[in-house]
């Protein structure tokens, strides 16, 4: 009896990932790359948020987010093919990934992550944006990439337009910290995206606007977490403060005794000193 | 005048011998105690106990509140908590028909007795201390209660009781029938109570809100009659609450269902008895703050308990030996959710008592033996198997969070044992009692998660690791019996190894809106001492005087004073008894209780004395009795409050009670 119901859950489970691999596939006005090894990406859980060609490096790109893109921090991926013969290109150096929002009068950038080479196992190059504003009204944001196609030896940059628009509830907060030389901060939230009864990854990235086309992670930071139910007016306890990973990412565990709606206040420190006391995600589940 | 005796008795299926000598069942509030024996280890019943009588009508509660060192921990004018001596909860082990069931409410709204109606129960059967844990392993002793079973009439006739009460302090109306029909070969009982009652008054007219209550019971046994002297019994039970109040509580009951089905199994031979039973007991307990003004956040509490279990009891006695064997084995499923409803927002669930299998394994012994003309002595030894294991996922990530791994199954193994040696004298009986006892932590005390206790207003984290109490005692009782005065003098203490106690956690959140903090158990030492009297005289013209006192120390190991231990006690009462007349005073005195542990949010209570009377007249007509009773309980209408009441809600005030009893037969 327990075999069969692993066998059939095997089954369904392999029936729902065929199936949306074909949604995803009649989807994608990309051609479909013939199949010469390694060909195909897994795209099964991502969506696709933008495409364009790369000028001078015969490729083209295709963006894929976790879900559509939103004010915060969204992890990005993105497939490179050949220009012309549509297959997909695995050899070769993502140059540049930058977020460039158009607001008519002036334009700035956006905290970006992204690494060189692509990802052996899933044929990715990843990256991660923090949108700071959505694309409503105010103008459009378009991701600049540039390109090294190692196949054909040729570099090129292109520009993808992209849709940004504001979520249900805030994951990103900007604000400027007066005690740290009244620097622009941009803390967004990454876990827990599901949360769930019980200890789950809380993490936040930290990036500081230098300019309108700098924002470096911040990396000397002491973070405090404390969980809160508003309506309740009590907290949790075995909570994990957040520690510096690296590159502006602060890990660690925030523990949710029930479901229902939690507040996150987020405490900065610099040296010892408060910083900003006033911050927190809200998080309902 | 013997017939209507005798017809109150088959009405009242009061079934001992004793009963011959008594007087009718009557007063309203109290029932034959000969129904509710105190079983020593030498199995002797009190005579002090043939005394009180509670009528039908009254609850449970009112009867094991004067048995001789059973306490009550009231949080309404329903659902009491038995206590044996200042054992309570997990400390003490109670049974129905010997069967095990775990009430479904985290607020322990629920003990089983509140189940029971007393129009079903044959008798009561209590142990003292850590002796008494032939049917599981506990320290504090035995709480046995014993259903009615169908009796068989030589004449076949059908008995009928219709039964109705009024009472002025909550305007409550009790109400019930009971049908005994029988052939040769096989016997069917049927009883139904129901109870309404408003929010009761207290001394002064004050009202105590949230104290009314509804309840339905019912109750169907039959008895078949086999070749070769077995016996098959059958049990089934459907007990329906409805919204309960308990003004010491932050909230009420809106339902509770508790259904049983028992089959048993009996056969006799010259010097056997078998008995081996298979049960079953399901419970659902739906609490809300729906009536409670107060609440900030409206939130539900339901709770669920099943329990499925089966034993065999064989006993021996020949001559100078008398041996006990007992085999049983249950599994019971409790948990309990909370879900609170914000106003536009999510609702907020979190499990108070993660869903969990508890199993176990158990056997006991007792022997005992006469030695020569004055000497008995005996043992008992029973070996407990637990399990126990979170099987919710929800919980088990919620503790997963404090570090513990609750999935894991955890395993104990109990023993208990006692020896006792009795000597008869020339003015009565001396016995020394020496024991060892152990229990397991509860599942509350173990996986309780935030359960909020409102005596100190703490939240309670459960402690999965502790470890079960234990518990040595040493007991002397010493009974005189003269021409017509008996007495008795018991005195006991107890040390208790790894006893459960609780204490604040500091930095931690409360959950519940408005509690004090968060407290979690710990294991620390013990001890209890106390002493029971009992004198029973039966004077000339009709008059007997019955009284007994109590009276418990206890400290805990930090120096204070353990928490919900009962003051001194003294109940007593004169009864007259002309033709079937009965006329009884009463008065119940209670010493203040200062010795208090604060950190329990105890507070200290003042001493008080309050006085009942009865009447009660019996008519008969034919095949019919009607018995009228009156009771007035309260009389100077004083505004009291029990020590171990919660929240210091007080007793209800002047009551004036009248009931009608009808048999046919």
């Amino acid at each position: 009896m327990k075999n069969f119901k692993t066998w059939a859950i095997a089954l369904m489970a392999v029936a729902v990932i065929a199936s949306c691999k074909k949604e995803d596939n009649t989807e994608d006005p990309t051609p479909t790359p013939t199949p010469t090894t390694p060909t195909t990406i897994d795209t099964t859980k991502l969506v696709r948020v933008g495409q364009g060609y790369i000028t001078g490096a015969a490729a083209k790109a295709v963006v894929y987010a976790e879900k559509s893109l939103f004010v915060g921090y969204n992890k990005l991926y993105i497939a490179m093919y050949d220009s012309a013969s549509a297959t997909l290109l695995t050899d070769g150096h993502l140059e540049l990934l930058q977020p460039m929002m158009d607001m008519g009068s002036m334009q700035h950038s956006a905290p970006v992550e992204f690494s060189n080479d692509i990802n052996a196992t899933t044929k990715l190059w990843e990256g991660a944006v923090v949108f700071s504003m959505s694309s409503m009204g105010m103008g459009g944001w378009s991701l600049n990439m540039g390109f090294h196609n190692h196949k054909v030896d040729k570099e090129g940059e292109g520009s993808i337009s992209i849709t940004v628009s504001n979520p249900a509830v805030a994951v990103m907060k900007s604000f400027i910290v007066a005690a740290d030389d009244s620097t622009k901060i941009l803390m967004s939230l990454l876990q827990p995206m599901s949360p769930q009864i019980g200890l789950n990854d809380f993490e936040i990235t930290l990036h500081k606007m230098q300019d309108m086309m700098t924002f470096p992670a911040v990396n000397d930071y002491t973070v405090q977490i404390e969980p809160e139910m508003p309506s309740m007016g009590h907290g949790s306890p075995n909570n994990v403060n957040p520690v510096l990973t690296a590159n502006g990412h602060y890990a660690g565990k925030v523990n949710f005794t029930m479901t229902g709606f939690w507040r996150v206040h987020v405490k900065l420190y610099k040296n010892g000193v408060l910083l900003d006391d006033k911050q927190y995600f809200d998080i309902t589940f | 005048m013997r017939t209507l005796f005798c017809l109150l008795w088959i009405g009242t299926c009061i079934v001992s011998v004793q009963a011959q000598q008594l007087p009718p069942d009557s007063s309203i509030k109290q029932v034959s105690l000969q129904d509710v024996v105190i079983m020593a280890a030498d199995s002797g019943v009190s005579e002090a106990f043939t005394f009180y009588r509670t009528g039908k009508l009254s609850t449970t509660e009112d009867i094991l509140s004067r048995m001789e060192g059973v306490n009550l921990t009231k949080r309404g004018a329903f659902g009491m908590e038995p206590m044996l001596r200042a054992y309570s909860g997990g400390q003490i082990n109670v049974t129905l028909n010997g069967m095990k069931m775990y009430g479904a409410c985290t607020d322990k709204m629920d003990p089983i007795t509140t189940y029971i109606e007393p129009g079903n129960l044959d008798k009561a059967t209590v142990t003292q201390g850590a002796s008494g844990s032939l049917m599981g392993s506990s320290i504090g002793g035995q709480l046995n209660m014993q259903l009615r079973e169908a009796t068989f009439q030589c004449h076949q006739q059908p008995i009928v009781n219709l039964f109705g009460q009024y009472a002025s302090v909550n305007n409550g109306f009790n109400a019930g029938a009971t049908v005994n029909v029988n052939s040769k070969t096989a016997a069917l009982r049927f009883n139904t109570t129901w109870r309404n009652a408003n929010n009761y008054s207290a001394g002064g007219g004050q009202e105590v809100l949230y104290s009314g209550y509804n309840k339905l019971n019912m109750f169907v046994n039959g008895v078949w009659k086999l070749p070769r002297e077995h016996r098959l019994v059958v049990d089934y039970m459907y007990d329906r609450g409805r919204n309960i109040g308990y003004p010491a509580l932050t909230m009420d009951v809106s339902k509770a269902v508790m259904q049983l089905i028992a089959l048993t199994h009996r056969k006799e031979w010259l010097h056997v008895n078998l008995e081996t039973k298979v049960y079953y007991n399901a419970i659902e307990h739906y609490m809300d703050d729906t009536h409670r003004p107060e609440t900030v956040i409206h939130m539900d509490m339901p709770g669920w308990s099943y329990t499925t279990g089966a034993y065999s009891q064989v006993g021996f006695q020949k001559g100078i030996h008398q041996l006990q064997v007992r085999l049983d084995a249950h599994r019971s499923e409790t948990r309990a959710d909370m879900v609170m409803y914000p106003v536009n927002e999510k609702p907020m669930f979190m499990q108070t008592l993660p869903g969990n299998i508890l199993s176990n394994v158990g056997g006991s012994v007792r022997y005992q033996i006469g030695l020569g003309q004055r000497y008995v002595s005996g043992f008992t030894y029973r070996m407990d198997g637990y399990e126990q294991y979170v099987m919710d996922e929800t919980g088990i990530l919620q503790w997963k969070a404090f570090g513990y791994n609750v999935a894991k199954p955890q395993h104990n193994l109990l023993h208990n044992a006692s020896a006792f040696v009795s000597r008869k004298g020339k003015l009565g009986i001396t016995q020394l009692t020496a024991a060892y006892g152990s229990r397991l932590p509860t599942a509350n005390e173990r996986l309780g998660f935030y359960l909020y206790v409102r005596s100190d207003g703490y939240d309670y984290l459960g402690k999965n690791d502790l470890l079960p109490e234990t518990s040595t005692q040493l007991e002397l009782k010493q009974t005189f019996i003269f021409n017509r005065v008996s007495m008795s003098v018991t005195g006991f203490h107890h040390l208790i190894h790894n006893y459960i106690s609780a204490y604040v956690i500091e930095g931690y959140s409360q959950m519940t809106i408005g509690a004090n903090g968060v407290k979690t158990y710990e294991n620390t030492t013990a001890q209890l001492s106390g002493m029971e009297a009992t004198l029973s005289a039966k004077l000339p013209a009709g008059f007997w005087y019955n009284a007994n006192a109590r009276y418990t120390y206890g400290v805990i190991g930090n120096g204070a004073a353990m928490q919900q231990v009962p003051p001194f006690k003294w109940i007593h009462a004169l009864r007259y008894q002309f033709k079937s007349m009965q006329l009884q005073l009463e008065q119940n005195i209670s010493a203040a209780q200062n010795r208090i542990n604060s950190n329990f949010g105890e507070q200290a209570t003042p001493a008080w004395s309050v006085f009942n009377v009865r009447w009660a007249y019996g008519w008969q007509t034919g095949a019919s009795v009607l018995q009228l009773s009156v009771g007035v309980e309260n009389i100077l209408d004083k505004n009291y409050r029990e020590h171990l009441n919660w929240g210091g809600i007080p007793q209800p005030g002047r009551n004036l009670m009248v009931g009608v009893n009808y048999y046919f037969n």
